[in-house]
Protein backbone atom coordinates (compact mmCIF):
# COMPACT_ATOMS: atom_id res chain seq x y z
CA UNK A 1 0.00 0.00 0.00
CA UNK A 2 1.64 3.22 -1.02
CA UNK A 3 1.29 6.50 0.75
CA UNK A 4 -1.53 7.84 -1.36
CA UNK A 5 -3.52 4.67 -0.96
CA UNK A 6 -2.88 4.75 2.75
CA UNK A 7 -4.29 8.25 2.95
CA UNK A 8 -7.30 7.15 0.98
CA UNK A 9 -7.76 4.21 3.29
CA UNK A 10 -7.61 6.46 6.30
CA UNK A 11 -10.00 8.88 4.77
CA UNK A 12 -12.98 6.81 3.84
CA UNK A 13 -16.02 8.97 3.54
CA UNK A 14 -19.50 8.07 4.48
CA UNK A 15 -20.62 5.99 1.56
CA UNK A 16 -23.98 5.75 0.00
CA UNK A 17 -23.17 2.84 -2.28
CA UNK A 18 -20.44 1.28 -0.33
CA UNK A 19 -19.44 -1.68 -2.43
CA UNK A 20 -20.81 -0.85 -5.80
CA UNK A 21 -18.36 -0.35 -8.63
CA UNK A 22 -18.40 3.02 -10.28
CA UNK A 23 -20.01 3.56 -13.59
CA UNK A 24 -17.97 5.13 -16.34
CA UNK A 25 -19.81 8.38 -15.76
CA UNK A 26 -19.20 8.30 -12.03
CA UNK A 27 -15.58 7.61 -12.58
CA UNK A 28 -15.36 10.44 -15.05
CA UNK A 29 -17.00 12.77 -12.57
CA UNK A 30 -14.68 11.68 -9.86
CA UNK A 31 -11.72 12.35 -12.06
CA UNK A 32 -13.17 15.72 -12.91
CA UNK A 33 -13.66 16.63 -9.26
CA UNK A 34 -10.20 15.67 -8.24
CA UNK A 35 -8.40 16.58 -11.40
CA UNK A 36 -7.48 13.68 -13.62
CA UNK A 37 -4.91 11.28 -12.37
CA UNK A 38 -6.19 8.15 -14.01
CA UNK A 39 -4.18 5.32 -12.56
CA UNK A 40 -4.54 6.00 -8.88
CA UNK A 41 -7.88 7.69 -9.04
CA UNK A 42 -9.34 4.53 -10.48
CA UNK A 43 -8.06 2.53 -7.59
CA UNK A 44 -9.55 4.96 -5.17
CA UNK A 45 -12.72 5.19 -7.13
CA UNK A 46 -13.14 1.47 -6.90
CA UNK A 47 -13.64 1.97 -3.21
CA UNK A 48 -16.55 4.16 -4.14
CA UNK A 49 -16.06 6.41 -1.17
CA UNK A 50 -14.18 9.58 -0.44
CA UNK A 51 -13.57 11.81 2.39
CA UNK A 52 -11.43 14.76 1.58
CA UNK A 53 -10.14 16.04 4.87
CA UNK A 54 -7.27 13.67 5.47
CA UNK A 55 -5.94 14.02 1.99
CA UNK A 56 -6.62 17.70 2.22
CA UNK A 57 -4.67 18.14 5.39
CA UNK A 58 -1.87 15.96 4.25
CA UNK A 59 -1.65 17.82 1.03
CA UNK A 60 -2.54 21.34 1.93
CA UNK A 61 0.93 22.13 3.08
CA UNK A 62 2.13 21.28 -0.38
CA UNK A 63 0.61 24.50 -1.51
CA UNK A 64 3.30 26.33 0.35
CA UNK A 65 5.89 24.03 -1.00
CA UNK A 66 7.22 24.79 -4.34
CA UNK A 67 8.47 21.51 -5.58
CA UNK A 68 7.79 18.03 -4.37
CA UNK A 69 10.25 15.54 -5.61
CA UNK A 70 10.60 11.88 -5.09
CA UNK A 71 13.39 9.79 -3.80
CA UNK A 72 13.53 6.07 -3.77
CA UNK A 73 11.86 5.67 -7.13
CA UNK A 74 12.61 6.47 -10.70
CA UNK A 75 12.54 10.25 -10.72
CA UNK A 76 10.01 12.21 -12.67
CA UNK A 77 10.62 15.57 -14.21
CA UNK A 78 10.43 18.40 -11.74
CA UNK A 79 10.76 22.08 -12.33
CA UNK A 80 13.81 23.52 -10.68
CA UNK A 81 15.67 26.77 -11.15
CA UNK A 82 18.23 26.68 -13.95
CA UNK A 83 21.87 26.13 -13.15
CA UNK A 84 23.88 29.19 -12.28
CA UNK A 85 26.30 30.33 -14.96
CA UNK A 86 29.70 31.57 -13.94
CA UNK A 87 32.04 33.92 -15.78
CA UNK A 88 35.57 33.25 -14.56
CA UNK A 89 37.61 36.11 -13.22
CA UNK A 90 41.13 36.82 -14.34
CA UNK A 91 42.41 37.55 -10.85
CA UNK A 92 43.58 34.81 -8.52
CA UNK A 93 41.09 33.54 -5.96
CA UNK A 94 43.00 34.96 -3.00
CA UNK A 95 43.10 38.38 -4.63
CA UNK A 96 39.38 38.35 -5.26
CA UNK A 97 38.60 37.24 -1.74
CA UNK A 98 40.91 39.85 -0.25
CA UNK A 99 39.21 42.59 -2.24
CA UNK A 100 35.77 41.37 -1.21
CA UNK A 101 36.84 41.44 2.40
CA UNK A 102 38.22 44.97 2.14
CA UNK A 103 35.06 46.16 0.43
CA UNK A 104 32.93 44.54 3.11
CA UNK A 105 34.83 46.12 5.99
CA UNK A 106 34.18 49.54 4.54
CA UNK A 107 30.44 49.08 4.90
CA UNK A 108 28.57 50.49 7.83
CA UNK A 109 26.68 48.31 10.26
CA UNK A 110 23.10 47.52 9.32
CA UNK A 111 20.26 47.55 11.80
CA UNK A 112 19.05 43.99 12.29
CA UNK A 113 15.37 44.65 12.67
CA UNK A 114 14.15 42.22 10.04
CA UNK A 115 15.43 39.53 7.76
CA UNK A 116 13.79 39.26 4.39
CA UNK A 117 14.57 36.80 1.67
CA UNK A 118 13.25 34.96 -1.31
CA UNK A 119 13.64 31.24 -1.04
CA UNK A 120 12.91 28.15 -2.99
CA UNK A 121 13.53 24.61 -1.81
CA UNK A 122 12.61 21.12 -2.77
CA UNK A 123 10.40 19.06 -0.52
CA UNK A 124 11.38 15.44 -0.39
CA UNK A 125 8.65 12.87 0.09
CA UNK A 126 10.19 9.40 -0.09
CA UNK A 127 8.14 7.03 -2.18
CA UNK A 128 5.97 9.73 -3.63
CA UNK A 129 5.82 9.90 -7.40
CA UNK A 130 4.77 13.49 -7.42
CA UNK A 131 6.34 16.52 -8.84
CA UNK A 132 5.49 20.13 -9.38
CA UNK A 133 5.98 21.46 -12.82
CA UNK A 134 6.61 25.02 -11.77
CA UNK A 135 8.90 26.94 -9.50
CA UNK A 136 7.26 29.45 -7.22
CA UNK A 137 9.56 30.88 -4.58
CA UNK A 138 8.50 31.97 -1.14
CA UNK A 139 8.91 35.41 0.36
CA UNK A 140 10.04 35.00 3.94
CA UNK A 141 10.13 37.73 6.56
CA UNK A 142 11.54 37.19 10.03
CA UNK A 143 10.81 39.92 12.56
CA UNK A 144 12.37 39.65 15.97
CA UNK A 145 12.57 42.14 18.79
CA UNK A 146 15.04 42.50 21.62
CA UNK A 147 12.96 40.21 23.83
CA UNK A 148 13.21 37.41 21.27
CA UNK A 149 9.57 37.73 20.44
CA UNK A 150 8.59 37.97 16.84
CA UNK A 151 6.96 36.61 13.79
CA UNK A 152 7.86 34.56 10.74
CA UNK A 153 5.74 35.17 7.69
CA UNK A 154 5.86 33.17 4.49
CA UNK A 155 4.08 34.44 1.42
CA UNK A 156 3.95 33.10 -2.10
CA UNK A 157 6.27 34.70 -4.57
CA UNK A 158 5.71 35.03 -8.27
CA UNK A 159 5.94 32.09 -10.63
CA UNK A 160 9.52 31.98 -11.78
CA UNK A 161 10.04 28.94 -13.97
CA UNK A 162 7.60 26.54 -15.58
CA UNK A 163 3.82 26.64 -15.30
CA UNK A 164 1.21 24.62 -13.44
CA UNK A 165 -0.27 21.72 -15.32
CA UNK A 166 -4.00 21.41 -15.76
CA UNK A 167 -5.51 20.75 -12.38
CA UNK A 168 -2.58 22.15 -10.49
CA UNK A 169 -2.83 25.44 -8.71
CA UNK A 170 -0.12 27.89 -7.92
CA UNK A 171 -0.61 30.33 -5.11
CA UNK A 172 -1.38 33.94 -5.85
CA UNK A 173 1.76 36.03 -5.44
CA UNK A 174 1.59 37.64 -2.04
CA UNK A 175 -0.80 35.02 -0.69
CA UNK A 176 -0.11 34.23 2.93
CA UNK A 177 1.14 30.67 3.23
CA UNK A 178 2.20 30.51 6.86
CA UNK A 179 2.58 32.83 9.78
CA UNK A 180 4.10 31.88 13.10
CA UNK A 181 4.18 34.21 16.06
CA UNK A 182 6.49 33.78 18.99
CA UNK A 183 6.25 35.14 22.49
CA UNK A 184 9.22 36.64 24.33
CA UNK A 185 12.09 34.19 24.46
CA UNK A 186 10.51 31.81 22.01
CA UNK A 187 11.74 33.02 18.64
CA UNK A 188 13.60 30.14 16.97
CA UNK A 189 17.26 30.93 16.73
CA UNK A 190 20.51 29.08 16.46
CA UNK A 191 22.76 31.89 17.60
CA UNK A 192 22.84 33.93 20.81
CA UNK A 193 21.55 37.45 21.12
CA UNK A 194 25.05 38.93 21.27
CA UNK A 195 26.42 40.37 18.04
CA UNK A 196 28.42 37.94 15.90
CA UNK A 197 32.21 38.46 15.89
CA UNK A 198 34.10 40.64 13.45
CA UNK A 199 37.25 38.64 12.86
CA UNK A 200 37.73 35.40 11.02
CA UNK A 201 39.13 33.23 13.79
CA UNK A 202 36.40 34.20 16.20
CA UNK A 203 33.79 33.73 13.52
CA UNK A 204 34.94 30.17 12.95
CA UNK A 205 34.75 29.36 16.65
CA UNK A 206 31.38 31.09 16.87
CA UNK A 207 29.94 28.89 14.14
CA UNK A 208 31.50 25.78 15.63
CA UNK A 209 30.08 26.42 19.05
CA UNK A 210 26.61 27.41 18.03
CA UNK A 211 26.08 24.86 15.28
CA UNK A 212 27.96 21.96 16.79
CA UNK A 213 30.56 21.82 14.02
CA UNK A 214 33.45 19.59 14.95
CA UNK A 215 36.92 19.00 13.56
CA UNK A 216 35.52 17.02 10.64
CA UNK A 217 33.43 19.94 9.40
CA UNK A 218 34.18 20.87 5.82
CA UNK A 219 34.10 24.20 4.06
CA UNK A 220 30.64 23.26 2.87
CA UNK A 221 29.47 22.89 6.42
CA UNK A 222 30.71 26.40 7.10
CA UNK A 223 28.99 27.68 3.95
CA UNK A 224 25.76 26.34 5.38
CA UNK A 225 26.62 27.78 8.77
CA UNK A 226 27.03 31.17 7.17
CA UNK A 227 23.61 30.74 5.62
CA UNK A 228 22.15 29.91 9.02
CA UNK A 229 23.82 32.98 10.48
CA UNK A 230 22.66 35.27 7.71
CA UNK A 231 19.12 34.01 8.20
CA UNK A 232 19.24 35.43 11.72
CA UNK A 233 21.46 38.47 11.39
CA UNK A 234 21.74 41.36 8.96
CA UNK A 235 25.50 41.21 9.13
CA UNK A 236 27.53 44.37 9.36
CA UNK A 237 30.37 45.00 6.96
CA UNK A 238 32.92 43.89 9.53
CA UNK A 239 30.99 40.71 10.29
CA UNK A 240 30.66 39.94 6.61
CA UNK A 241 34.37 40.53 6.14
CA UNK A 242 35.03 38.05 8.94
CA UNK A 243 32.93 35.49 7.11
CA UNK A 244 34.81 36.03 3.84
CA UNK A 245 38.19 35.88 5.54
CA UNK A 246 37.20 32.72 7.37
CA UNK A 247 36.14 31.00 4.17
CA UNK A 248 39.13 32.29 2.21
CA UNK A 249 41.58 30.11 4.08
CA UNK A 250 39.49 26.94 4.08
CA UNK A 251 40.53 24.10 1.81
CA UNK A 252 38.20 23.50 -1.10
CA UNK A 253 36.85 27.02 -1.40
CA UNK A 254 37.04 28.48 -4.88
CA UNK A 255 35.98 31.61 -6.65
CA UNK A 256 33.83 30.37 -9.52
CA UNK A 257 33.52 33.80 -11.09
CA UNK A 258 30.80 36.35 -11.48
CA UNK A 259 27.20 35.28 -11.78
CA UNK A 260 23.67 36.54 -11.45
CA UNK A 261 21.67 35.35 -8.51
CA UNK A 262 17.98 34.42 -8.65
CA UNK A 263 17.02 38.07 -8.25
CA UNK A 264 19.20 39.10 -11.16
CA UNK A 265 21.87 40.69 -9.02
CA UNK A 266 25.45 40.37 -10.18
CA UNK A 267 27.88 39.03 -7.65
CA UNK A 268 30.97 36.94 -7.14
CA UNK A 269 30.31 33.27 -6.49
CA UNK A 270 32.29 31.35 -3.91
CA UNK A 271 31.81 27.61 -4.25
CA UNK A 272 32.87 24.42 -2.57
CA UNK A 273 32.15 20.77 -3.20
CA UNK A 274 33.70 19.61 0.02
CA UNK A 275 30.68 17.97 1.60
CA UNK A 276 29.73 14.30 1.22
CA UNK A 277 32.56 13.47 -1.12
CA UNK A 278 31.53 16.06 -3.67
CA UNK A 279 27.84 15.22 -3.74
CA UNK A 280 26.86 18.81 -3.10
CA UNK A 281 27.98 22.16 -4.39
CA UNK A 282 27.52 24.96 -1.90
CA UNK A 283 27.45 28.45 -3.33
CA UNK A 284 27.59 31.86 -1.71
CA UNK A 285 27.15 34.87 -3.97
CA UNK A 286 28.70 38.06 -2.70
CA UNK A 287 28.21 41.62 -3.91
CA UNK A 288 31.52 42.63 -5.51
CA UNK A 289 31.27 46.25 -4.42
CA UNK A 290 30.09 45.82 -0.85
CA UNK A 291 31.03 42.26 0.00
CA UNK A 292 27.47 41.74 1.21
CA UNK A 293 26.07 38.23 1.08
CA UNK A 294 23.42 38.10 -1.61
CA UNK A 295 22.52 34.45 -2.05
CA UNK A 296 23.12 30.98 -0.72
CA UNK A 297 22.47 27.97 -2.89
CA UNK A 298 22.91 24.22 -2.59
CA UNK A 299 23.12 22.03 -5.66
CA UNK A 300 23.10 18.25 -5.75
CA UNK A 301 25.76 16.88 -8.06
CA UNK A 302 25.00 13.18 -7.63
CA UNK A 303 26.69 10.30 -5.92
CA UNK A 304 24.52 9.56 -2.91
CA UNK A 305 22.40 6.40 -2.98
CA UNK A 306 19.79 8.04 -0.75
CA UNK A 307 19.03 10.59 -3.43
CA UNK A 308 17.73 9.49 -6.79
CA UNK A 309 16.97 12.93 -8.10
CA UNK A 310 18.14 13.74 -11.57
CA UNK A 311 21.37 15.64 -11.19
CA UNK A 312 22.87 18.13 -11.17
CA UNK A 313 19.94 19.96 -9.66
CA UNK A 314 19.27 22.87 -7.38
CA UNK A 315 18.08 21.81 -3.94
CA UNK A 316 17.55 25.22 -2.43
CA UNK A 317 18.40 28.86 -2.74
CA UNK A 318 17.98 31.85 -0.48
CA UNK A 319 18.32 35.36 -1.85
CA UNK A 320 18.51 37.90 0.96
CA UNK A 321 16.83 41.17 0.29
CA UNK A 322 18.08 43.42 3.04
CA UNK A 323 20.61 44.79 0.61
CA UNK A 324 18.91 46.78 -2.10
CA UNK A 325 19.30 45.32 -5.58
CA UNK A 326 21.61 47.08 -8.00
CA UNK B 1 1.84 15.19 -19.68
CA UNK B 2 0.79 13.01 -16.81
CA UNK B 3 -0.72 14.81 -13.90
CA UNK B 4 0.30 13.83 -10.47
CA UNK B 5 -2.48 12.75 -8.16
CA UNK B 6 -0.97 13.97 -4.94
CA UNK B 7 -0.61 17.50 -6.06
CA UNK B 8 -3.88 17.52 -7.80
CA UNK B 9 -5.34 16.73 -4.44
CA UNK B 10 -3.11 19.30 -2.85
CA UNK B 11 -4.49 22.05 -4.96
CA UNK B 12 -8.07 21.13 -4.31
CA UNK B 13 -7.44 20.40 -0.71
CA UNK B 14 -5.91 23.74 0.02
CA UNK B 15 -9.03 25.35 -1.25
CA UNK B 16 -10.99 23.16 1.08
CA UNK B 17 -8.95 24.35 3.99
CA UNK B 18 -9.93 27.84 3.12
CA UNK B 19 -13.47 26.62 3.23
CA UNK B 20 -13.32 25.33 6.78
CA UNK B 21 -16.49 26.21 8.60
CA UNK B 22 -18.47 25.35 11.67
CA UNK B 23 -21.15 22.68 11.46
CA UNK B 24 -23.98 25.16 11.14
CA UNK B 25 -22.73 26.65 7.95
CA UNK B 26 -24.76 29.50 6.59
CA UNK B 27 -25.53 30.11 2.96
CA UNK B 28 -22.73 32.64 2.77
CA UNK B 29 -20.29 30.59 4.77
CA UNK B 30 -16.92 29.58 3.39
CA UNK B 31 -18.07 25.98 3.54
CA UNK B 32 -21.09 26.67 1.37
CA UNK B 33 -18.95 28.72 -0.96
CA UNK B 34 -16.68 25.78 -1.38
CA UNK B 35 -19.60 23.44 -1.95
CA UNK B 36 -20.90 25.80 -4.61
CA UNK B 37 -17.51 25.97 -6.23
CA UNK B 38 -17.25 22.20 -6.44
CA UNK B 39 -20.74 21.93 -7.86
CA UNK B 40 -19.87 24.47 -10.49
CA UNK B 41 -16.63 22.70 -11.22
CA UNK B 42 -18.40 19.42 -11.90
CA UNK B 43 -22.06 19.95 -12.77
CA UNK B 44 -24.61 17.30 -11.97
CA UNK B 45 -23.92 16.93 -8.29
CA UNK B 46 -26.44 17.27 -5.51
CA UNK B 47 -25.79 18.74 -2.10
CA UNK B 48 -27.41 16.31 0.30
CA UNK B 49 -26.48 18.09 3.50
CA UNK B 50 -24.41 21.04 4.57
CA UNK B 51 -21.10 19.46 3.72
CA UNK B 52 -21.82 16.53 1.44
CA UNK B 53 -22.20 16.41 -2.30
CA UNK B 54 -23.11 13.36 -4.33
CA UNK B 55 -22.79 12.77 -8.00
CA UNK B 56 -24.27 10.01 -10.13
CA UNK B 57 -26.91 8.91 -7.65
CA UNK B 58 -24.46 8.51 -4.86
CA UNK B 59 -21.76 6.68 -6.72
CA UNK B 60 -19.41 9.54 -5.93
CA UNK B 61 -19.61 11.20 -2.54
CA UNK B 62 -17.52 14.13 -1.42
CA UNK B 63 -17.55 15.32 2.14
CA UNK B 64 -16.25 18.86 2.31
CA UNK B 65 -15.97 18.97 6.06
CA UNK B 66 -12.67 19.53 7.76
CA UNK B 67 -11.43 17.83 10.81
CA UNK B 68 -10.12 20.73 12.89
CA UNK B 69 -8.48 18.38 15.33
CA UNK B 70 -6.31 16.96 12.64
CA UNK B 71 -5.56 20.40 11.31
CA UNK B 72 -4.32 21.56 14.66
CA UNK B 73 -1.72 18.83 14.73
CA UNK B 74 -0.01 19.75 11.48
CA UNK B 75 3.19 21.61 12.20
CA UNK B 76 4.20 24.31 9.74
CA UNK B 77 3.99 22.58 6.36
CA UNK B 78 4.48 19.13 7.86
CA UNK B 79 1.14 17.39 7.35
CA UNK B 80 -0.61 15.50 10.06
CA UNK B 81 0.64 11.94 10.14
CA UNK B 82 4.15 12.83 9.02
CA UNK B 83 7.38 13.65 10.74
CA UNK B 84 9.59 16.16 9.06
CA UNK B 85 12.91 17.92 9.08
CA UNK B 86 13.94 21.24 7.58
CA UNK B 87 17.30 22.79 6.74
CA UNK B 88 16.51 26.12 8.37
CA UNK B 89 15.28 27.12 11.80
CA UNK B 90 11.64 28.06 12.04
CA UNK B 91 10.52 25.13 9.85
CA UNK B 92 11.94 26.71 6.72
CA UNK B 93 14.12 25.60 3.84
CA UNK B 94 14.43 22.23 2.21
CA UNK B 95 12.23 19.70 3.95
CA UNK B 96 11.71 15.98 4.04
CA UNK B 97 8.37 14.43 4.94
CA UNK B 98 8.50 10.93 6.35
CA UNK B 99 5.92 8.40 7.42
CA UNK B 100 7.71 5.11 7.97
CA UNK B 101 7.40 3.94 11.56
CA UNK B 102 7.40 0.66 13.44
CA UNK B 103 7.20 -0.67 16.95
CA UNK B 104 10.91 -1.32 16.98
CA UNK B 105 11.74 1.99 15.33
CA UNK B 106 12.24 2.79 11.67
CA UNK B 107 15.32 4.84 10.85
CA UNK B 108 15.26 7.36 8.03
CA UNK B 109 18.47 9.02 6.94
CA UNK B 110 18.43 12.77 6.55
CA UNK B 111 21.25 12.73 3.99
CA UNK B 112 18.84 13.60 1.24
CA UNK B 113 18.14 16.97 2.86
CA UNK B 114 21.45 18.13 1.46
CA UNK B 115 22.23 20.25 4.52
CA UNK B 116 22.08 19.90 8.26
CA UNK B 117 18.63 19.69 9.79
CA UNK B 118 17.87 22.90 11.67
CA UNK B 119 14.28 22.25 12.71
CA UNK B 120 12.07 19.19 12.93
CA UNK B 121 8.63 18.07 13.91
CA UNK B 122 6.58 15.03 14.73
CA UNK B 123 3.14 15.81 13.36
CA UNK B 124 1.80 12.35 14.06
CA UNK B 125 -1.03 11.87 16.48
CA UNK B 126 0.78 9.20 18.47
CA UNK B 127 4.21 7.68 18.80
CA UNK B 128 7.61 9.22 19.20
CA UNK B 129 10.44 10.21 16.89
CA UNK B 130 14.01 10.11 18.05
CA UNK B 131 16.60 12.46 16.66
CA UNK B 132 19.85 10.59 16.10
CA UNK B 133 23.48 11.52 15.65
CA UNK B 134 24.94 8.23 14.56
CA UNK B 135 23.94 5.76 17.24
CA UNK B 136 23.32 8.45 19.83
CA UNK B 137 19.83 9.61 20.67
CA UNK B 138 20.01 13.38 20.82
CA UNK B 139 16.38 14.19 21.40
CA UNK B 140 12.92 12.64 21.45
CA UNK B 141 9.92 14.29 19.89
CA UNK B 142 6.57 13.29 21.22
CA UNK B 143 3.49 13.32 19.02
CA UNK B 144 2.38 16.74 17.83
CA UNK B 145 5.58 18.44 18.86
CA UNK B 146 8.38 20.23 17.10
CA UNK B 147 11.78 21.80 17.55
CA UNK B 148 11.89 25.12 15.75
CA UNK B 149 15.66 25.39 16.05
CA UNK B 150 18.15 22.55 16.22
CA UNK B 151 21.92 22.82 16.33
CA UNK B 152 24.41 20.01 16.07
CA UNK B 153 24.34 17.06 13.75
CA UNK B 154 21.30 14.95 13.04
CA UNK B 155 22.00 11.95 10.86
CA UNK B 156 18.64 10.24 11.04
CA UNK B 157 15.19 10.23 12.58
CA UNK B 158 13.85 7.02 14.09
CA UNK B 159 10.09 6.68 14.27
CA UNK B 160 8.26 4.49 16.75
CA UNK B 161 4.60 3.60 16.58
Amino acid sequence: MDDLERRFALARPKGLTRDAPLSDRAEADLVSILGDSPKRDRRAAADGRWRWPAAALAAAAALSVLAVVNIGQVPVAAAVPPALEFVPLAAADHEVLAELSVNAREQAALPSTAIRYESWSVTIVPGSDTSELFVQPEEVTLLRDSRDAGEITVRAGGLRWGAPADGQRSAEPGELLRRSTYQAGEFPRLFPADEPPVNAAEMRVYLQQNLGLDATATAGDYFNGVRDLRNEWSLSGAQTAAVIEMLAVMPGVQVAGTTQDRLGRTGVALVTTSRSGGAFRDVLIVDADTGALLTSEVDYLGGLPEITLPFPTVLTYIAWKDTPPE
Amino acid sequence: MTKKPFLTLAACAALLLLGAAPANATPDSPLQTEVDRLLALTPGGTQVDEDTIVWDEGAVVVNVALDSGRASRAIANCPTGYYCAWTAAGYLGTSIWLTSCSAGGTSSSLASLGSAARSMANARTSGTVKRMNGATVVDTLTASSGRSSVSGTTTAMVCFT
